[in-house]
């Protein structure tokens, strides 16, 4: 079964990813989503239950989106995961600074799942390749 | 494009695409009224210019909003949802606006929204106020900062 980790502090946005990803991988094997509300949170429940692939806001208190992906990328156990970021603070160079810190894709909001199968695809091809088991 | 055809793409995006609703820029200012229940979130530009994007609508438009948005009868919306709905698309307003006004080799910083109830339409001079319909009610959305001045 994959696991995905949706992180974001808005209810809304992490329901409306989470829509987006069911139409996305709709005949897929089924999928577990897990969810946090700021990266410490996050970070706390990918250490405890292994994840797939983590989609991440930037705007978020306690622990923001970029500080939670240079965690992600330091720890051994994290930094394998693909990160992309969803946010509304999209910009090429804000885009280009969060590819530097190791985020495989960034998505501007609102998300739609026309925007995120070709990333879902690319990620999981990218994935079958190296037998990580999707 | 100019700053206020930006803010009337970025709005009409995102609420069709959030809230499935038709949006359109109106012409004018509709009368402030003073019986009509408002709530107001805004959301502050903390780089790279110091400004605020204000999103003003009626409680009522707030709720089909929310309904339409999670597909919830009107009594099972509560003030959470409606409160995380509207953070939510001023949020996505304000970064798709600020991206599109600045260039592409510039980075920019929101805060967090906040929401809480509108008593009056404020306005300030360096302000823009723009109002749109979605679907015959009227919402505004003001812009405060000289960032959004100079490329009016």
């Amino acid at each position: 079964m994959k696991k995905i980790m949706i992180v974001d502090d808005s209810s809304t946005s992490r329901m409306f990813v989470k829509r987006c990803l069911q139409t996305v991988l709709s005949g897929q094997d089924e999928t577990e989503y897990l969810e946090a509300g700021n990266g410490k949170e996050a970070l706390a429940k990918m250490k405890a239950t292994p994840v797939d692939l983590a989609l991440i806001d930037l705007n978020m208190p306690v622990m923001d989106g970029a500080t939670l992906l240079r965690w992600m990328k330091s720890s051994p156990k994290l930094t394998l995961i693909p990160v992309v970021v969803i946010t509304s603070v999209d910009s090429p160079a804000n885009r280009d600074e969060l590819l530097k810190l190791g985020a495989s894709h960034v998505l501007s909001k609102p998300v739609a799942p026309a925007k995120l199968m070709p990333v879902i695809h690319e990620i999981l091809d990218i994935q079958a390749d190296d037998g990580f088991g999707f | 494009m100019n700053v206020e055809q930006i803010l009337d793409e970025a709005v009409r995006e995102t609420i069709e695409t959030m809230a499935f609703m038709e949006v359109i820029r109106g012409d004018r200012i509709t009368p402030y009224d003073e019986h009509l229940v408002r709530l107001r979130v805004e959301i502050l530009v903390n780089a790279p210019f110091p400004g605020e994007i204000r999103l003003v609508l009626p409680k009522s438009l707030a709720m089909v909003f929310a309904q339409n948005m999670y597909s919830l009868d009107e009594q099972e919306v509560t003030e959470a949802i409606i409160a995380d709905v509207l953070g939510e698309i001023v949020n996505i307003i304000a970064g798709r606006l600020i991206a599109n006004i600045l260039p592409g080799d510039q980075t920019f910083q929101l805060g967090l929204p906040q929401i809480g109830p509108d008593a009056f339409l404020e306005t300030e001079a360096a302000s823009l106020a723009i109002e749109f319909d979605a679907e015959s009610t009227p919402f505004w959305v003001i812009l405060f900062g000289d960032g959004f001045q100079s490329t009016h």
